[in-house]
């Protein structure tokens, strides 16, 4: 095994070209030092440049970027918050309007409004085989009756009851 | 600054939004409201629309009362029930059977079912459209939670 004595030696008795030697020795020779002393005033330097620059730029666009993010976060939480909130905290929608005007062909008792007790007046009329008697009542109605179709006055009956507890004001079947 | 500032608010205000809804979901009960009708005179038909104030109410259902002459399932919207769009109902119904048959004093013609939410006491409104005799004319009479006029039941 080769000790590092023997190593050294060997690369000793390496023979360079004195060209390549001489120019190893001036890139040596080339070699800057920096002194602690340079070193210091590179930094006062350094210190006194860049001193006199504000320590942070905010731009217009930066100062607009800052409140549209405070704005988009207040869209944000009022968003969630609509969202959230539950309808029935919202007012109630109107009570119930007993029509007076549009559905007259309804009024079947002639009363001017349009309730429960309409469909009762038709209801006993079939029941009692007369023909409803009031200008009100259509012409289909009518046909209906005369006809003697229980079945169909029944559907008619239950129809104007659903009618008149109908939420939107649309009568809707069973 | 602006930045951290930013932030901050933008959590508070998910916070904050989660937190209502949170305490929305558990924030919901339910209630049975006995409707009671009152009159001096036999009654054959009649007609009453419930609504609740706030609007923290949705029936989920309806069914007849006490009385033999009304013994099916009153009219009222089952539709908008069903659809969970009932922050209202009006209930009606009529009778054909003779006037001995009718109720007579104080009767309890419907109960509703409902689901309310929040936790305010809710402020129901009770109004009695018409009543009607078996000639079908209108009759005095007045509508009633339980034994207690215009209050919810306890």
């Amino acid at each position: 095994m080769q000790s590092d004595h023997d190593r050294i030696d060997h690369e000793d008795d390496i023979q360079l070209p004195d060209t390549l030697v001489q120019a190893m020795k001036r890139l040596d020779k080339g070699v800057g030092v920096m002194s602690p002393d340079a070193d210091r005033r590179v930094v006062e330097a350094a210190g006194a440049h860049f001193g006199k620059r504000p320590r942070r730029v905010r731009t217009v666009g930066r100062r607009w970027a800052m409140a549209g993010s405070v704005a988009a976060s207040l869209l944000v939480g009022v968003t969630f918050w609509r969202m959230q909130t539950p309808v029935e905290n919202l007012p109630p929608a109107p009570v119930a309007r007993i029509a007076s005007v549009e559905r007259t062909a309804d009024d079947i008792d002639g009363s001017g409004a349009v309730d429960i007790l309409d469909a009762f007046a038709l209801a006993r009329m079939v029941r009692e085989g007369r023909e409803p008697a009031t200008k009100a009542m259509t012409d289909a109605s009518a046909r209906i009756a005369r006809n003697g179709r229980t079945a169909a006055l029944q559907a008619r009956i239950d129809g104007l009851a659903m009618s008149i507890v109908a939420l939107n004001g649309v009568g809707e079947k069973l | 600054m602006s930045g951290r500032l930013s932030t901050f608010l933008l959590c508070l205000v998910l916070w904050a939004a989660a937190g209502f809804s949170h305490a929305d979901e558990t924030k919901v009960r339910f209630a049975a409201l006995d409707i009671l009708l009152e009159s001096a005179k036999p009654v054959a038909a009649w007609q009453f629309e419930l609504s609740e104030a706030g609007g923290r109410m949705r029936v989920v259902g309806v069914e007849n009362g006490d009385s033999p002459a009304f013994a099916r399932a009153p009219y009222h919207d089952r539709k908008a029930v069903s659809d969970g769009r009932a922050d209202r109902i009006i209930v009606a119904d009529f009778t054909l059977r003779p006037e001995a048959e009718l109720p007579v004093g104080k009767v309890r013609i419907a109960t509703v079912h409902v689901r309310l939410t929040g936790d305010s006491e809710p402020e129901y409104v009770l109004r009695l459209v018409t009543a009607g005799n078996a000639q079908g004319e209108p009759v005095p009479a007045s509508v009633h939670f339980n034994n207690q006029p215009g209050r919810p039941p306890k």
